[in-house]
């Protein structure tokens, strides 16, 4: 199973085509860091207001239209 | 003023888009060399093959295509040969198209229109000759227009591209041949706005599409008998004009809803539904539909016209209420 893993195979490719260990690791860890600080802040943002449920449907313009 | 089929005006509005705004572009089976109606003949010669594209047959794979450039910015008009080929594009339009703007919180936009042709015409049976409008007025995200003429068509399509919204334009088939004056100071025509096109006092005829022209028939034969019917296209189903319709109930007191597609769960119910709460003080008697007996649509033309709701059924439906 492990040996189809799309992300595995695609890192042996890359490892065969001359990319090092080293810029594979760096490359990881800076998606980390960066999916970390994302979800971070998403668990630290206030939750959303229930009256905003009916945004964002439909553009600006035309759910004035809509209203109207 | 210069006359034109239904399908030279949609060409022309089209066209005076294109030349308009750089980033709309068509895309779709065969549209360089025109579709199967020829609708878009011509315009490949104008705008060049880069602008008028060709597409494998693959519904889902055009759809994907519209939605992903209009994400990057583009305004793609993209045709959908039949709208009973539209299952194809179903899991695109509904889970994807429709959804995105309100997945992404509002921070994109699918500007993009899908034209498809639909209706009951001359033996396309029943794989090519279906109403599904209804399907798609059940996605929150999808506009849906339903143009009754050739000159209704233009101001409404052009209105559908500039609209920062997916909208699906259902052209029936029925009227592709229909011809009307073109006055060169048309221009677009407000998106969720219903229009009465013939006043009355008696009754209040909804309709749209192709069927609009029905209604007006079966009004011209009620008024030959005194009985006095407004006529009201729908232009939109979505948005649904319910307004338009309560200021004529609360003249008429009497409604019919009439489409081509089958009743059930069809937009007549909606429309009764949503009349029967906004307009329940001024109604004097039920709200009745008139659509297509559930069955599909044969193939063979005396079981076509059997089962088609026409001008008479309507008549029948409005003489019943105020009998």
């Amino acid at each position: 199973m492990k040996q189809k893993d799309p992300i595995d195979r695609l890192r042996r490719h890359l490892v065969k085509q001359g990319v090092s260990d080293n810029e594979l690791e760096a490359v990881a860890a800076r998606v980390k860091t960066e999916l970390d600080a994302v979800v971070d802040r998403a668990r630290r943002a206030p939750r959303p207001d229930p009256a905003t449920v009916l945004e964002d449907v439909y553009s600006t313009a035309f759910a004035m239209a809509q209203r109207a | 003023m210069m006359e034109l089929t239904f399908i030279e005006i949609i060409r022309r509005a089209l066209d005076e888009e294109m030349a308009r705004d750089n980033s709309i572009y068509l895309l779709g089976e065969d549209v360089a060399a025109g579709g199967a109606f020829g609708v878009t003949r011509g315009l490949v010669d104008k705008h060049g093959a880069r602008r008028v594209r060709n597409t494998p047959i693959s519904e889902a794979a055009i759809t994907g295509l519209a939605t992903g450039a209009a994400l990057c910015g583009l305004r793609p008009v993209l045709e959908i040969m039949f709208i009973d080929f539209a299952t194809l594009a179903m899991d695109c339009l509904v889970n994807q198209t429709a959804k995105y703007r309100y997945m992404a919180g509002g921070q994109l936009s699918v500007p993009m229109v899908v034209r498809t042709q639909a209706g009951a015409a001359g033996g396309a049976a029943a794989q090519h000759s279906q109403s599904l409008e209804s399907w798609f007025i059940h996605v929150p995200g999808l506009v849906v227009v339903a143009p009754s003429s050739p000159s209704e068509a233009y101001g409404l399509l052009k209105s559908a591209i500039r609209l920062d919204d997916p909208v699906l334009f259902i052209e029936h088939k029925r009227l592709y041949a229909m011809k009307e004056p073109l006055d060169e100071q048309a221009g677009s025509l407000p998106i969720g706005q219903a229009r009465v096109v013939r006043e009355g006092h008696d009754v209040t005829l909804v309709a749209y599409s192709a069927m609009v022209r029905t209604a007006l028939e079966a009004a011209d034969a009620l008024s030959r008998d005194g009985i006095s019917v407004e006529v009201i296209d729908l232009r939109s189903l979505v948005p649904l004009d319910i307004e338009t319709l309560v200021r004529s109930v609360a003249k008429t007191h009497r409604a019919v809803i009439a489409h081509e597609a089958v009743e059930t769960g069809g937009v007549g119910a909606e429309v009764a539904a949503r009349l029967g709460v906004a307009a329940f003080d001024e109604l004097d008697a039920p709200i009745t539909r008139v659509g297509c007996p559930f069955a599909p649509i044969p193939f063979a033309p005396e079981l076509e016209q059997a089962l088609l709701p026409g001008s008479r059924q309507i008549e029948q439906a409005v003489r019943e209420l105020v009998g």
